[in-house]
């Protein structure tokens, strides 16, 4: 897999393993993060991924492999002298302390003075936009300021990493778009690291140079949102990212840059530029985006890559409907449409359709 | 059927306050038998409990013994609730069980025991054997005040600590005292309150240095006199202090936890 960065690498997790008594909650992992690169580290729960974070910043120890920083092993330096802040998924601020006073709590472990530590971290309030609450108990806040209180708190130590842990999980749907583009923001300014972990798509996409995503312990794609969007590598991320059509199938003809594929709905011609190198006969998957493929309600025969389908369903999201279609073996298939398009096709329920999408567009992956 | 329910615990209640309230009321009374009709107010008995030098060194000594007690328990007991708290270990749960145990022990049999091993270790008939099983006895209470308040600790508060750069002395110093500071001051008025109540074990292992409870047996055992009155409205108004401050340090602790969330 991809695991290397494009600058100068910062950090480095070198064949990493974590085991919990039986379980393996990280397998051998390979992962470069450059210096002043934002990598979101991305999968369902239990794919490891905090873990990974918790071993950056030393709360669990590897049971094998290093991690380096700048190309020493940190294995064994303890958390309070890794300077790598971590922003908690609960914010975790102390409740007995002020607002003020939780975001100087990381100066005063540096012994810095509290004339100093005090106008240091109003900086960093009003930076954010929050000075006006420097003297409230943080349990009277709400989550989009507790979060940034946790920020502030973290980036008052100017450090070189940031580590965040979910941190727009608990907070409400338009506070996570107001806060994406915040971290964003900040993100460029500072020109740190930041290593975020979510298991949230459209967080990881809408902010991180490079993505990981990771499944079972193991990473199974590292690469820039829209390589990992429009060229899954394996079929978890196929079905993990964005909204993907998979059809199972074999390889016939494999000339240079166009493959036929035989599936259970008929044959199907792909030539995506990302597609790797196969041979006849090897078992694959067939991957169409859903917003890719169009719909028609006349049968388009003759014309390659159609499946005659039926609607079964939809459902939408703001502007963005999916229909969810299925082929004659039962397979499913979706569709994103316009609402506007849609209207246009007025479909109905049950109405039989034939579903056409571009060789260029289709990707076969291997089957595992 | 709610009425009765009512009048049941009111009931109840005046049986166990009923002697008390007497005893109060009495403790001002000048007659040198209580009976009806009361006679004129009076702080005489006070006075007499005052003027009495064996009352005045046995009080003195349970302060002394209800002080170090207090500290040295809550001590103890918070040491043993953030072991429990913080580290996984085999025999964790005998470990809490053992904490756990000593005030299920009947103190008659508490105190026997106390007896026999102090004396073995020649520290018998001292105020530090009453100290040591006031210790034994108090610890408990104030572990189990100390596990609930660490039991309603953000999980990441200390960990957060750490990774601000705060090693694991200055966050115990930083973090874990101060949330835990309404629990500390609560089980050290609780520990008090029980110390300075406790007799059986004190009658047991207080030789001469009589605390005050141990005295009053000695008296009442003797003669009845008034002045018991007076010692016992006034211990009972002193315990009874104790016990509501840590009351009242818990559930404000509690309601600052409890504030509604402001909206931004």
């Amino acid at each position: 897999m991809n695991g290397k960065s494009q600058g100068e690498t910062l950090l480095k997790f070198a064949g990493v393993e974590k085991r919990f008594g039986d379980t393996l909650a990280v397998k051998h992992l390979d992962l470069e993060i450059g210096r002043g690169d934002f990598v979101a580290i991305m999968g369902p729960s239990g794919c490891g991924k905090t873990t990974t974070l918790r071993m950056l910043a030393g709360l669990e120890q590897p049971t094998a492999g290093h991690i380096y920083r700048d190309g020493e092993i940190i294995d064994g330096v303890p958390p309070w002298l890794r300077r790598m802040p971590l922003v908690w998924q609960n914010y975790a601020l102390f409740p007995f302390l002020s607002v003020l006073d939780n975001v100087a709590f990381g100066l005063r472990n540096d012994d810095v003075g509290k004339a100093d530590r005090h106008r240091r971290s109003m900086e960093w309030l009003a930076r954010l936009g929050i000075e006006d609450l420097a003297q409230r108990n943080p349990e009277t806040l709400s989550g989009g300021q507790a979060q940034r209180v946790a920020l502030a708190r973290a980036l008052v130590l100017e450090p070189d990493v940031l580590l965040l842990d979910e941190p727009l999980s608990a907070l409400d749907a338009h506070m996570v778009v107001r806060m994406q583009t915040e971290i964003a923001e900040l993100q460029r300014a500072l020109g740190i690291t930041f290593v975020y972990v979510t298991h949230n798509q459209s967080e990881a996409f809408a902010m991180a140079d490079r993505v990981v995503i990771m499944n079972e312990g193991e990473i199974q794609q590292v690469g820039s949102p829209m390589d990992v969007y429009r060229a899954p590598r394996t079929r978890f991320v196929a079905d993990f990212v964005g909204t993907n059509n998979i059809v199972d199938g074999v390889v016939r003809l494999a000339p240079k840059g166009k493959c036929t594929v035989v599936t259970n709905l008929g044959e199907f011609v792909s030539s995506n530029p990302s597609n790797t190198d196969i041979a006849a006969g090897a078992d694959v998957h067939l991957v169409v985006s859903a917003d890719l493929v169009s719909v028609s309600k006349s049968a388009k025969s003759g014309k390659s890559n159609a499946v005659a389908a039926r609607l079964v369903g939809e459902s939408f999201v703001g502007n963005v409907v999916t229909l969810v279609f299925e082929a004659a073996d039962g397979q499913e298939l979706k569709v994103q449409l316009q609402q506007r398009a849609l209207q246009d096709l007025k479909l109905r329920t049950g109405d039989e359709v034939t579903l056409t999408f571009e060789p260029v567009d289709t990707l076969i992956i291997p089957s595992a | 059927m709610r009425i009765l329910l009512r009048a049941y615990v009111a009931l109840v209640f005046a049986f166990i306050f009923a002697p008390i309230v007497v005893s109060f009321v009495f403790s001002f009374s000048e007659n040198r038998f209580p009976s009806l009709p009361l006679t004129e107010f009076s702080t005489i008995w006070y006075q007499k409990v005052l003027d009495e030098p064996a009352f005045a060194d046995a009080f003195r000594r349970s302060l002394i013994v209800a002080g170090v007690t207090s500290v040295l328990s809550t001590f103890i007991g918070f040491g043993a609730a953030y072991v429990d708290y913080r580290y996984r270990f085999f025999g964790q749960k005998f470990y809490v069980a053992m904490g756990i145990v000593p005030p299920m022990i009947p103190v008659l049999i508490l105190g026997v025991a106390m007896l026999m091993f102090l004396s073995q270790i020649g520290l018998s008939g001292t105020l530090h054997s009453v100290i040591i099983s006031h210790v034994v006895l108090c610890t408990p209470f104030a572990m189990a005040i100390c596990r609930l308040r660490l039991s309603q600790m953000e999980p990441n508060l200390e960990a957060a600590a750490w990774n601000l750069g705060a090693n694991q002395w200055r966050t115990m110093r930083m973090v874990i005292v101060p949330f835990c500071a309404p629990a500390i001051l609560a089980s050290a008025f609780i520990t008090a309150a029980i110390s300075l109540d406790e007799f059986a074990i004190a009658w047991f292992v207080s030789g001469l240095e009589e605390t005050l409870p141990v005295r009053v047996l000695n008296l009442v055992a003797r003669q009845s006199s008034p002045s018991v009155n007076a010692i016992g409205s006034f211990t009972f108004t002193m315990s009874l202090t104790l016990v509501v401050l840590a009351q009242v340090v818990l559930i404000f602790s509690q309601k600052r936890r409890a504030k509604p969330e402001a909206t931004s």
